[in-house]
């Protein structure tokens, strides 16, 4: 307490230099942490340092030096906070624009030289500001005329956007900026002589006049709403300040809500901008884009922030001038922004206080009105960052880049600094402080609101904000962070991260897996696998929560991502690619025991090692090859459910009536066949699924698809055909054109024929790497028996193969010109290896040869796995 | 090991910023207190200056906790003599003292004949000088009003 005992002694000057030496510490380590930012992004010692930001922090630490002791000198009464506040503020600002670019790190550091220079020569020439209060109509037509220029010779410096800067020779100006300043002058200066004489509202005419004018103009001319509304807000607290009305207050909210109505009518600009205020969530990728990405920032930094150059503010829109808080609000954290409100908080207290103890009644306005105006223009874009308001365009005072802001803030400071050097300690009527009073409780309440805003997006929603879509730290972590490999089911590599770090990127080994194992594109996002076994890739999940919230906290980042083993086995996938070869529909091999996928194959397909070059081609082809046909496709199946129709009702097929004459079948019967009813099956004829079907009753469509398990999906890792439900009211008729299934749907269900009438979970992920425990097992669930073994059996001896042990049946359908053919294989229930499925869908091709593609693959399968 | 190292550099970076804000709000709290017990029945403490040499000259009596002296007629403690600049020193109360401080005056302050250059705690019976001008310090505290 010994420092703060002493502190608190008045004497202003050793205080003031504390303060001054504390920023000039914080901003030391703020460029420490931005000088080793690259070796925590990247965890390593050897990488190049970012060192420029230090020629801005020597720049700060000049001017912090020179204003510190010529202010002790020449303004030996003046109030010991205001400069060392600003000079933080301002430091922040500059190292913040550093770390986000470099260019105009640079330029802000002359801007602050040339702001630094105003305050000395203020503080060696302060009887010019005298003048200042003598020459008023002067300055406020002056800051007009450069305003009104605007309108004819106004530019964007950086392309596109509102016409508000003037080029001067190649440097630009904000004519609105000083306009500001003038403004309050004229005010203070007009209200100290008129008012405080006269005290009748005739008095007021011309300033309001002055004021609507000025105020029409900017929202008409340059729709510049963020200006308008602190024109009108200013106005309306320093009329209250000086007539202390409080139903000035009253007509001014008014007179802003009809001027943002208007302005919402008739001008689309700030129709967006409120729009994107009321509801962001709808069009978080258009209008709102700016005001969710500055939340995100906000959620990214939670408490402690991730440091300066740790996190990617860059992300947001404007960072460096608009949204410069969200900047800082990611990499300071919440603590960070609470020192930020803090600091505008302690501003407008002090200003307050100087304004109470002014000399005279210009002085008292003029420091009023300077302390509203920083606060106001901080409340107004603070509140846009944070959503607790519609995002108005105006800088943050002395943070955000720009040299018109920064000088004329620091001009504002200096003349307010005059005002405290010249302050008195008359007492003052308790009326007359009131209104004063009022003003800065409204102003605290602001940066109140503002913290609890801030705190509700950076600690209560950020998990919620993170996760979102839009959120592209993710990507960018992905290209420092390795990301787990994809295997095979003996480990073979199917998906591995290449290239350097800070440049990562996916690599698919076999590009017949494209569809399955997927991709992770910086761009495109995720497909596939990478998308659904996500978390585990990227380690967010599957890690000890400890690892994950420490390497948050050091490294903003996740840890290394974790392996994860699929069922494919990388050899049957070739097999099955190159036997397909030429042909389009899909594939898939399973084992009928476990539902573990050996196999999938799609075409047409696309590459995803190529989707940079080709995903706008890919996603406009009528073949929609990034579609996976053997999981999503869904094709007639025809005559296909034959065998399922009997073992669903527990039929000897034998026994039923076949009409074959006119008989269609999807495979020519030979001629030294005999017509009986397995083969008639087999070879997918009509007349053995018309007997089927006259089994049918109307009341038994709908078990019989639950029952094979094609009303509802069960979990698995890839998107699925959507399954039947009982809203689609499916008919005895609808059944005998052949209901639509995938490759997916009939493999699961037709394990029953290998199984003895088990229907299988069907899995794709099978196990992911843990640090600690090695393989861990994803949670499967058994297979369940849905029909009686025997009943089952029967009907597959009836499609049994006699020159190999499997059965088999094939089928034809025909879709719009498209015709579609079925080969459905399995091993039979006496086969004593791994039991296996093998559904082909092959898009205009016969069913010859679909059967033949299945006999060699089934040959090669069962040797593979005997 | 990178992580931690910018670790421990970001945890000195946000005490510094803590510590600013609170070094205002500790200092600015301790004003608002000494304020409230000045003007609170509480606690009373006066100051009295009685000029020395000067017969005519009346003797000022303070009991606010700032004021300024000068020739300035919007001076509390106005002296109206050429040596005397117009805003010539600050006398406050703080920390249950009175202080005198300098505000950059031609002629100078002495306490007790010595120049001074910062504030300065003031007892009973110091001399006080401003230009010429010299007064006699008098203090009357009590913790109850009488």
């Amino acid at each position: 307490m010994n420092l703060v005992n002493f502190l608190t002694v008045n004497n202003k000057d050793y205080l003031q230099s504390t303060l001054y030496w504390l920023s000039g510490i914080a901003l030391f380590f703020y460029s420490i942490v931005l000088t080793i930012s690259p070796a925590v992004r990247y965890q390593s010692w050897h990488v190049s340092y970012r060192w420029e930001h230090w020629v801005g922090l020597s720049v700060w630490a000049f001017s912090a030096l020179f204003v510190n002791k010529f202010s002790q000198r020449k303004y030996k009464n003046r109030d010991p906070y205001i400069l060392p506040i600003v000079a933080l503020l301002s430091g922040i600002g500059l190292l913040t624009i550093f770390r986000l670019n470099v260019t105009f790190g640079f330029r802000q550091s002359i801007w602050l030289l040339l702001a630094t220079g105003i305050l000395l020569l203020g503080l060696f020439k302060s009887d010019w500001f005298l003048k200042v209060r003598f020459y008023k109509y002067l300055w406020l037509v002056f800051g007009l005329l450069l305003t009104g220029l605007t309108f004819f010779l106004g530019i964007y410096p950086s392309g596109d956007g509102p016409q508000l800067w003037l080029n001067i020779g190649g440097v630009f100006l904000q004519p609105s900026e000083p306009l500001k300043i003038l403004i309050i002058i004229y005010l203070a200066g007009y209200l100290a002589d008129q008012w405080t004489l006269h005290r009748k509202i005739p008095a007021l005419i011309v300033p309001t006049l002055v004021m609507f004018v000025i105020t029409l103009l900017i929202l008409i001319g340059q729709r510049d709403l963020g200006t308008a509304s602190l024109f009108i807000a200013l106005y309306a607290i320093f009329i209250f300040l000086a007539t202390g009305k409080n139903r000035i207050l009253l007509f001014s909210t008014i007179l802003l809500f009809a001027a943002g109505f208007a302005g919402y009518h008739f001008f689309n600009v700030i129709q967006i901008r409120i729009d994107a205020w009321i509801n962001p969530w709808i069009d978080p990728g258009g209008k709102s884009y700016q005001v969710i990405q500055s939340l995100q920032a906000l959620a990214a930094g939670k408490f402690l922030g991730s440091g300066p150059g740790i996190g990617s503010p860059g992300l947001v829109p404007v960072a460096l001038s608009d949204f410069i808080f969200s900047a800082i609000g990611e990499e300071l954290g919440y603590l960070g922004a609470l020192t930020i409100f803090s600091l505008y908080g302690f501003l407008a207290y002090r200003g307050i206080i100087i304004a109470l103890r002014a000399k005279n009644q210009y002085q008292q306005l003029l420091a009023a009105g300077i302390t509203i105006l920083v606060s106001i223009q901080a409340l107004l874009i603070l509140g846009g960052n944070t959503r607790l308001l519609p995002l108005t365009g105006v800088t943050l005072p002395f943070i955000s880049y720009g040299g018109s802001s920064l000088i004329t803030s620091y001009f504002a400071i200096i003349l307010l600094l005059w005002i405290s050097q010249q302050q008195s300690y008359q007492t003052k009527i308790k009326l007359e402080t009131k209104p004063y009073f009022l003003a800065l409780n409204g102003i605290l309440i602001g940066f109140i609101a503002l913290s609890l805003a801030t705190g509700w997006w950076s600690i209560i929603r950020s998990d919620s904000l993170l996760s979102r879509s839009d959120n592209f730290r993710k990507v960018i972590n992905d290209r420092y962070v390795i990301r787990g490999n994809i295997l095979d089911r003996r480990n073979q590599v199917l998906a591995l991260t290449g290239g350097e770090k800070g440049n990562y990127t996916r690599i698919l080994i076999d590009p017949s897996l494209s569809s399955t194992i997927g991709y992770a594109n910086a761009t495109y996002g995720l497909g596939g696998l990478e998308l659904s076994m996500d978390s585990y890739l990227r380690g967010l999940q599957g890690l000890p929560s400890s690892k994950i919230i420490y390497n948050n906290l050091l490294y903003s980042q996740p840890p290394p991502g974790l392996d994860i083993r699929t069922s494919i086995d990388l050899s049957m996938q070739r097999n099955l690619s190159t036997s397909l070869m030429d042909q389009s529909g899909g594939a898939i091999i399973m084992n009928a025991n476990t539902g573990e996928i050996f196999g999938i194959w799609t075409a047409p397909s696309f590459d995803a090692n190529q989707i940079t070059e080709n995903w706008e081609k890919w996603r406009e082809d009528p073949q929609s090859p990034l579609i996976n046909r053997a999981t999503q496709g869904s094709y007639p199946t025809g005559t296909l459910l034959t065998p399922f129709i009997l073992a669903y009702y527990d039929v000897d097929g034998t026994r039923l009536s076949l009409n074959t004459t006119n008989d269609t079948c999807a495979l020519a019967l030979k001629s030294n066949q005999t017509l009986d009813f397995s083969v008639t099956m087999q070879n997918g004829c009509q007349s053995a699924f018309d007997a089927g079907l006259n089994l049918f009753k109307i009341e038994d469509v709908y078990p019989f698809l639950e029952k094979f398990g094609w009303t509802a999906n069960p979990p698995f890792a890839l998107p699925l055909a959507a399954p039947y439900s009982k809203g689609d009211d499916l008919k005895i008729e609808d059944l005998s054109k052949g209901i639509s299934l995938s490759p997916f749907q009939i493999a699961r269900a037709s394990s029953i024929f290998s199984t003895s009438g088990y229907l299988p979970e069907p899995r794709i992920a099978m196990a992911v790497r843990t640090p600690n425990q090695g393989w861990v097992t994803l949670a499967t669930e058994e297979s369940v028996r849905i029909i009686d073994p025997l009943q089952v059996n029967s009907v597959a001896e009836q499609i049994a193969r006699i020159d190999f042990p499997a059965w088999e049946v094939s089928s034809s359908a025909v879709e719009g010109e498209k015709i579609v053919s079925w080969y459905v294989s399995g091993t039979v229930p006496e086969w004593k290896g791994t039991p296996i499925v093998l559904v082909i869908v092959l898009e205009n091709s016969k069913a010859d040869i679909a059967q033949s593609i299945g006999h060699s693959l089934m040959a090669s399968f069962t040797i593979a796995n005997p | 090991m990178t992580g931690i190292i910018a670790f421990v550099f970001r945890l000195l970076l946000a005490l510094s910023l803590l510590s600013f804000v609170i070094v205002l709000f500790l200092t600015i709290w301790r004003q608002l207190k000494t304020q409230i017990k000045m003007i609170s029945p509480e606690f009373h403490s006066r100051i009295n200056l009685t000029p020395v040499d000067m017969d005519e000259a009346e003797s000022f009596e303070i009991s606010q906790s700032e004021v300024l002296i000068g020739r300035d007629p919007n001076c509390k403690i106005h002296i109206p003599n050429e040596t005397v600049s117009a805003l010539h020193a600050r006398l406050f109360f703080a920390d249950q003292h009175w202080w005198i401080n300098d505000l950059s005056s031609t002629n100078g302050t002495f306490l007790n004949d010595e120049i001074i250059d910062r504030p300065c705690v003031l007892t009973e019976n110091d001399i006080l000088s401003f230009g010429e001008v010299k007064f006699k310090v008098q203090i009357f505290s009590s913790s109850r009003l009488e």
